[in-house]
């Protein structure tokens, strides 16, 4: 398709098999198992390290400071905790339970939102070679842009509302609640079954939304990139590329957005989830 | 590389019969979050709050075309 395409083939999927590949340190393999568990250490691992100890660290460090008066920094972080906590949380469950639930949801948003925003940061990671030379290589990856660590999430959630649905109502009697009473007996099996079918895709849909949101603005920035190879001789390379990176770096501003939309979409329907299985008023 | 080719065709008529209806849905959405904010202005807040949350459902059933499109470019042979 692309006539001289210089630059070997591009495949922009190709890029995140890396992450899940374990990572080799001086010679040792970081590959763990346990029993079936897969745990050896990979990219998309230490991506989400990175994030849990940016996030403990800079919560950290601002708490340890607080006083009457706040600081900025301390501002800054009240005004996101007040935010989740009228908006995300009050918005949808109401009485201790808001309370109860407010720090996982809080925890989630923030975890989610660094992670989001960490895969727009290019880290070293070592040489690259190409045509013989090599200089030092940077990658930018979200850990969130794979499938495993979204489906881990949203099973979080997904077995949080359940068991915390079963805990507050009783087994037989949040079951129950599934199926609205005024449906005529021979109904509710069948709406039970849709009910159920629904949960099931409820924990499909939040891992899927994240993942599919996230891998596509990295897929757009490899794209845009890929171009820059398929081009057939220097001259182009010289005109083209600027609009090229101008392309990027709008993408990359718009997944800024994407980035910030996805947590609060993830956080809030998280907590829908669960209040709707606490609070069910059927 | 029959089968390459139907995978690339079915791959560019899936996302794009799978973007239709989220398209038509995301503009019906944002323009009834508009006229709601022109009748209550106070309400803006909750509004665009409600808006985003209904964009970020109705975007991802586009994105669900968009991962079997992707499956379709780089997984068939």
């Amino acid at each position: 398709m692309s006539s001289g395409a210089e630059g070997g083939g591009f495949e922009p999927t190709a890029e995140f098999e890396h992450a899940v590949k374990p990572l080799t340190i001086g010679g040792h393999t970081l590959e763990f198992h346990i029993g079936p568990l897969d745990l050896s250490i990979s990219t998309t691992v230490v991506y989400l390290w990175l994030a849990a100890f940016l996030v403990g660290g800079i919560c950290y460090l601002i708490a340890r400071r607080a006083q009457k008066v706040p600081n900025r920094k301390q501002m800054a972080f009240e005004a996101l905790y007040q935010y989740v906590e009228d908006n995300l949380v009050g918005a949808v469950m109401h009485g201790k339970i808001a309370a109860a639930w407010f720090p996982y949801i809080l925890s989630l948003f923030v975890f989610i939102l660094f992670s989001n925003l960490i895969g727009l940061v290019p880290f070293f990671l070592g040489l690259g070679e190409f045509g013989g030379i090599s200089f030092p290589a940077f990658r930018t990856y979200a850990a969130t842009s794979n499938i495993n660590v979204t489906v881990g999430l949203a099973l979080l959630t997904f077995l949080l509302t359940h068991i915390s649905g079963i805990r507050a109502n009783g087994p037989i009697g949040y079951f129950k609640g599934w199926v609205p009473g005024s449906a005529p007996g021979v109904l509710k099996p069948v709406l039970f079954v849709i009910h159920f079918f629904s949960e099931m895709f409820r924990l499909l849909s939040l891992a899927v939304r994240l993942y599919a949101n996230l891998l596509a603005g990295h897929i757009m920035i490899l794209i845009f990139y890929a171009l820059i190879f398929m081009l057939p001789s220097v001259v182009f390379l010289v005109i083209l590329s600027p609009l090229i990176e101008a392309g990027v770096f709008a993408v990359s501003l718009f997944e800024i957005f994407v980035a910030t939309i996805q947590a609060y979409i993830f956080a809030i329907l998280s907590a829908v989830y669960i209040g709707g299985a606490i609070q069910q008023e059927h | 590389m029959e089968n390459k080719a139907m995978a690339l065709a079915a791959a560019g008529f899936c996302m794009g019969v799978g973007a239709l209806g989220p398209g038509i849905g995301i503009g019906y959405l944002v323009g009834k979050s508009v006229e709601g904010i022109a009748r209550q202005p106070e309400a803006s807040g909750d509004i665009r709050t409600t808006m985003f949350i209904g964009v970020g459902v109705t975007e991802a059933v586009a994105l669900y075309a968009l991962v079997v499109s992707i499956l379709l470019i780089f997984v068939a042979k």
